[in-house]
Order: structure tokens, then sequence, then C-alpha cells
């Protein structure tokens, strides 16, 4: 009942004043924040650097390194929404790294000058340590542009010792990094080119380059791979909190059972295994949805009974009538949804 | 036999071995599943396209009322095309997007959870009576508010009351005050007013969110709007008056004709619990009907036109329901269900039939019709005297 008393009718619609605002400028929005593409340069075969000029609600103050971005494009009518890492904001422009990889990142290399799109504040806590402490910094393929943030804040915290190690098919930001390591001696610069060497990052490996990784404030962004290793030698190591962490994709619970669930507005039934956004479109459904990994509320729906499970946190919920993501929430009961 | 419902004896409808409708229930999602893979950009370019018409038409209807609101032909035409903008916003955009037929956009402004509709009824209130209430348990007496909103008798099997004799006239002030009842649909006053069950203290307990928005639209449309006309102020008051009336005449004529027409059929509840999707499908079919029109009149209509196919598959985009609807209509042939479609007269007409017919009590009907005039009468006074000395 409280969930519903929060009703409250909007005098006027957002998304009028908005298509009127457009009219005048298309920078312009009651609320949300715009972005004008400056540049699309590719980085390597698959990687680019997109540049953006966000409207003035952009907030570049609050910005940390290491931070990202929600970027909102549309492909075929469809708003699509992902997270990318932020590599610089350099005098009002936003530098972001994009791998196409997927949809999303396709439509943002084929982005043309002077196009506006739809941004989100700077948000996420991977964000380096305050003080001059050494830092590691262990990046794998895209990982590295939000590594690359931290590194960069790392030189100008003047961080006394700085090991990076970067696994890579291709050589995007190496030259950079080169040449950084050769002007600043704190730096160690580890690069494994994995077309090469078919190395992956092991304890072996960790302990050569770093004897004390586990006394060291640690930053790790990259392929669910070489996340599952780092969370496997940090936890031998105890050194848990030491490790910070940059998620591309929930990692899932394969033991529980698939459940029915049933979303009572539009009439549809379904077993859900995986993640219940998954679930809803491998049985033909097209729920609401954003970027996928929990940050952006579009999935956002009431969970009018049953149990999930929070697939960033493990946490299970049993509340009714409480919001839940579709795209972070696994199914741990039979489960009515209000969509 | 396993039967969720029990379907009238009257029905147009042959009866189906369960096995038979769990082959009809799959053949249904397969259609439903075809048109749903396909949804694109054609699909979202169509709601825009509606929604801009709504925008575009609302701001020049406002515009012809608040600057020339006072030269009667601009007057009726502001008013006209404020009408049709609000039944265009309330039909084919706040309907049909409040039912998540547009979701997948992924676009906030037309998702329907967040969907607020210009209308008095407030998006919450409708999306529980509506899209769960009347979708769910369409057309079974007792649990569908909208078989008669607690107001009309429409089926055989609701209760005869006195009341039900002003059936014709009480249905004629609903239609011109529909958007109010729509309103106050979820307070179920009859329950105050006629039954007793609960108390006006409850009613405004539960009104809090409709006080609210019926707020915001008096504010807007009686007071906002004819102030910042200036000399206009009285034009406009009474072109959006006009409107809101043009819009409630029109939206309940469409859902009229969409359960109250003749051969819609309505249901006595019994384990609706354990009712098969395929069940649930048929009873979908037999309790709605359809009017054909030019494309205009289907877009007026927010494709309840299609009510059929909308009561199959209400999160379906409804600019899909025209492709739908032939494919349906062929496997009901197949089968040998109803499939309940006529002109939009037909239908609007055999909807007072219906009424007309249950505003009498059950018997009454076949006396008048054979001209027994003096034993429906009687039979008529005892069920009256009936009621009042229980």
């Amino acid at each position: 009942m409280t969930a519903q008393m929060q009703y409250k009718p909007q005098w006027i619609r957002e998304d009028f004043v908005d298509f009127l605002l457009e009219k005048v400028d298309p920078m312009l929005a009651l609320k949300r924040i715009k972005a004008q593409v400056i540049s699309v340069y590719p980085l390597a075969a698959d990687m680019y650097r997109i540049k953006l000029r966000p409207s003035h609600r952009f907030n570049t103050q609050q910005y940390r390194a290491g931070q990202s971005v929600l970027v909102t494009v549309v492909v075929e009518g469809v708003r699509l929404q992902r997270s990318y890492s932020i590599i610089a904001i350099d005098a009002g422009t936003l530098i972001l790294g994009v791998k196409v990889q997927g949809r999303v990142s396709r439509a943002m290399s084929q982005l043309k000058k002077g196009e506006v799109i739809e941004i989100s504040q700077p948000q996420g806590e991977f964000c380096l340590h305050a003080g001059q402490e050494p830092a590691l910094l262990i990046a794998s393929g895209s990982g590295i542009t939000a590594i690359y943030a931290l590194l960069q804040q790392a030189m100008t915290q003047k961080v006394r010792q700085i090991d990076l190690l970067y696994f890579s098919r291709d050589t995007v930001l190496h030259n950079e990094i080169q040449q950084l390591a050769e002007a600043y001696p704190q730096l160690n610069y580890h690069f494994v080119n994995t077309t090469q060497q078919k190395q992956h990052l092991d304890l072996a490996l960790l302990k050569a380059i770093v004897p004390h990784f586990a006394h060291t404030h640690s930053y790790a962004c990259g392929t669910p791979g070489m996340m599952q290793a780092v969370q496997y030698i940090y936890h031998g190591a105890q050194a848990e909190d030491w490790l910070h962490q940059e998620y591309f994709q929930p990692v899932m619970d394969e033991t529980l059972e698939a459940q029915p669930v049933r979303f009572i507005r539009s009439q549809q039934a379904f077993e859900a295994k995986g993640n219940l956004l998954d679930s809803a479109e491998q049985a033909g459904l097209r729920p609401a949805h954003g970027c996928r990994m929990g940050i952006c509320n579009t999935c956002t729906c009431t969970k009018i009974s049953g149990s999930t499970r929070n697939l960033l946190t493990g946490e299970i919920d049993h509340g009714n009538n409480v919001q839940i993501k579709l795209c972070i929430s696994q199914a741990v009961s039979p489960l009515e949804i209000n969509l | 036999m396993n039967m969720s419902i029990q379907y009238p004896l009257n029905s147009k409808s042959c009866h189906l071995t369960p096995e038979e409708i769990q082959q009809f229930g799959e053949k249904v999602d397969a259609i439903r599943r075809e048109v749903m893979d396909s949804l694109g950009e054609k699909d979202a370019a169509y709601i825009y396209k509606i929604r801009n018409f709504v925008r575009y038409s609302e701001i020049a209807s406002r515009g012809m009322l608040m600057f020339a609101g006072w030269i009667p032909p601009v007057w009726l035409a502001g008013t006209t095309l404020l009408g049709i903008s609000k039944i265009v916003e309330n039909m084919e955009l706040g309907h049909n997007v409040m039912h998540g037929q547009f979701d997948w956009l992924n676009d906030p402004s037309l998702n329907g959870a967040n969907y607020d509709w210009d209308t008095i009824s407030t998006g919450d209130d409708w999306k529980y009576t509506h899209n769960y209430v009347h979708h769910t348990y369409t057309n079974i007496v007792g649990k569908d508010h909208d078989v008669g909103y607690g107001l009309l008798r429409v089926s055989e099997s609701q209760k005869w009351e006195p009341r039900f004799l002003f059936n014709i006239p009480l249905a004629i002030q609903l239609m011109v005050f529909f958007e109010w009842y729509v309103g106050v649909q979820n307070l179920h006053l009859e329950d105050v007013l006629v039954y007793k069950t609960k108390t006006w203290k409850q009613v405004w307990q539960d009104a809090a969110k409709l006080r609210l928005k019926v707020r915001r639209q008096v504010l807007k449309d009686y007071i906002f709007f004819p102030l910042i006309a200036g000399p206009n102020a009285l034009p406009v008051f009474a072109g959006n008056a006009v409107a809101n009336i043009i819009r409630s005449l029109w939206a309940s004529a469409v859902i009229f004709n969409g359960h109250f027409t003749e051969d819609a059929e309505t249901f006595e509840p019994d384990n609706t619990e354990n009712e098969s999707r395929a069940e649930w499908y048929l009873c979908q079919i037999r309790g709605s009907s359809n009017f054909s029109g030019t494309e205009g009149l289907h877009i007026l209509s927010g494709n309840l036109s299609h009510q059929i196919e909308h009561h199959l598959f209400p999160d379906m985009p409804a600019n899909r329901y025209a492709e739908v609807a032939p494919k349906i209509k062929a496997l009901c042939a197949e089968y040998g269900i109803h499939y309940n479609e006529a002109s939009f007269i037909q239908q609007f007409a055999s909807v007072w039939v219906r009424l007309a017919k249950c505003s009498l009590p059950e018997g009454s009907v076949q006396k008048v019709k054979s001209g027994r005039w003096k034993e429906a009468f009687i039979l008529l006074k005892n069920r009256f005297l009936n009621e009042h000395n229980l």
C-alpha cells in the first residue's frame, strides 16, 4: 500500500517539455543530460575513442577517475543503454573508450559528428584510494579504459609505485602507456599480448610481478575469466579487502532451479532460470530494459510476491510489493511481477 | 469434465474437448509469438507518430480556443479537435501504453508502469481495475467490475434489482460522465449506496490518490487554461468541458461495443484458479466483440475495435491487431468458436437491445416479446415487492 500511496500526478509531462525544448535546441532538456558527438576515432580494429561535449547539466566536478557513464542510443527505434568507462574528462570534453562487441557499441562507433545522444552523470565506485600508497592495476581487453583512467589519476596523485598488468589481444592504449612508463620510473608496466603468449592470470604470475600484492591496493577490470581468476587469487590470500573490482556482467547462481514467473499486467507466464530479464526475453516477452547490469533502473518493476536473489550482492529478497531490477534478479521461488 | 468456468447454455460457440482446447491455445500462442518476435522500428515509429499527433492536436486546439474561442466556427473546430486529441491520448496512446505494449522501446515516457493519462482515473487505479481485474476475470459476473460497473445490469446472471428498470437512462448518463465513473470505479460506490457494505469513511480513505488526480484535471482544464486565455476564458472553459464529454461519449461507446453486445458472453465464476491459459483464451474470445471500420475508426477506438485480439494479447502493440485478426477469425472458424464481429452501428444497437432486456427481471422478457404484457407486469410487481420485503 505504501508504494501505491507515493502516487503523484504530474502537472506537466516531462516528455512534453523536452519535446518543446528540443525544437529550440537539441541539447536542451528538463532533467535529462544530452551530449553532442565531437569525434569517433578508432584506437584498434574494434575499439573506438569517442569524444563528447556534454550539456551543462553534466557534473564534471563530481567525476572521479575510474567512473563510467550510461549512454543511451536508439537502435531500430529501441532505446538501448550501456555503461562505458570514462577515459578522461578534458576541458569539458568527455572521452569514452568503446569496444565494439554488440548492438549498442556498434551504433556508438557509427555515430556522426554533431549527433546528440543522452548520457547519465558520472557514476560508479571504482575509484583510486587517497594518498600515495602503492597501487596494483590489473586489466584485460576493454577493461583497460577504466584502468587507464585510474593510472592517470595515480600519476597525478604521485602514488609511490604503480604496477600495471594488462592482458590483451590488441594494443589499445599500449603505446600511450609505454610512453608513460618511459617517462615515469614509478610505473612498472607488464603487457601480455595474448595472441602471442598463452599466459593467463594466476598466483605465480602475480607473485612474480608484485610479491606483496596481498597488501597492495589492487584494482581489476576485465573479462569474466580474468575477474574470476582475480577473485580466486585474492580469496586464497585472504586479501579481498584490498581488491576493488569493476564488473561487466553479473554472475549467475547455476544451482538454483527454474521457477514459474507471472507478469500480471501482460497476462504472461514463463519459467525463469537465469536472470529474469533474459528468461522473459527467451519466453518471447520484451520488458523495458537498459544497461543489463543493474545500474540504470530502466527494468525496475514491482515484485508482488515471491523471493529473488540479487545477482550483484547475493542477497535474497522475500519482500512483497518491492522494487526489483529484472536484469540482476534471479527467481528463488515462484514470482508475481507487476508488468 | 474439468471446466474452469460455466459457459452460458445459449452460446453460439461449440463445446470443445480438453484436447481441442489445448490445441487451440497452442495455435493462438503461435500467432502471438510470430508478431512479438517481429516487433521493431515500424512499431516504434507508429507510436511516436501517434504521440506527436496528440501533442500537435492539443497545442493547435488549445491555441484555437485560447486566441479565437469567441468565434463560433473556431470554437467548434477547436473543441472537436481537443476532443479528438483527448480520445487518441486516452485510447490509442494511454490505454495501450499502460498495458505495457511499448515497454520494449525502453523509453521511460512510454513505459506502462510510469504512464498516467489525461483523464480523471489515476493511471495506478486503472492498471489495477482494468489491466488486472478486467483482463484476468473478463466478463465473470461478480469478479469483473466492468460487467455493468456496479450501475447497470448487462447480464442475466446479475441478480435483478428494481433500480435496473432505469438501465437505459442510467447507461446514457454513464456515457456522458464516463471519465468520472471510470475515475471512481475502484471505490465501488454501489457498495455504499445500494448494498451498505462499505462506509463513506472508507471511500474517503480509498480516494486519496483519486483526489490528487481530480485536482490536477479540474485545475488544468477548468481553471488554468481558462485563466491564461484572459478574455476568452468562457469559450475555453466551455470548450474543455465539451471536449471532455465528447471523449467520454466515444470511449464508453467503444467499450460498450467491446463487451456488452448481445452475443458477448458473461460467465459464472467456478474455479478460475485452475483455469489453463487455453481456457482463458476461449473466455476472452467469447466475452469480447469486434467492430469493423476504416483505419481512422480503429485509431480513434485505440484499436479496441479489435477487442477480441486485445483481450487475447493485451501486451501486443495495438497497431498489430489488424494483421492478427484474420488469423484468429480463421482459427475460430476452424474450431467452431463464435467470432463476434459486426459494424460499429450494429454492435452499438445490439448493446441497447441487451441493456433494455436486462432492465427487466428474468422471464419477463419472453412475456413481453410474446405480447403477454399483463403477466410480465405481475411478475415485475412481485419481484418489486420481494425486493422490498427483503
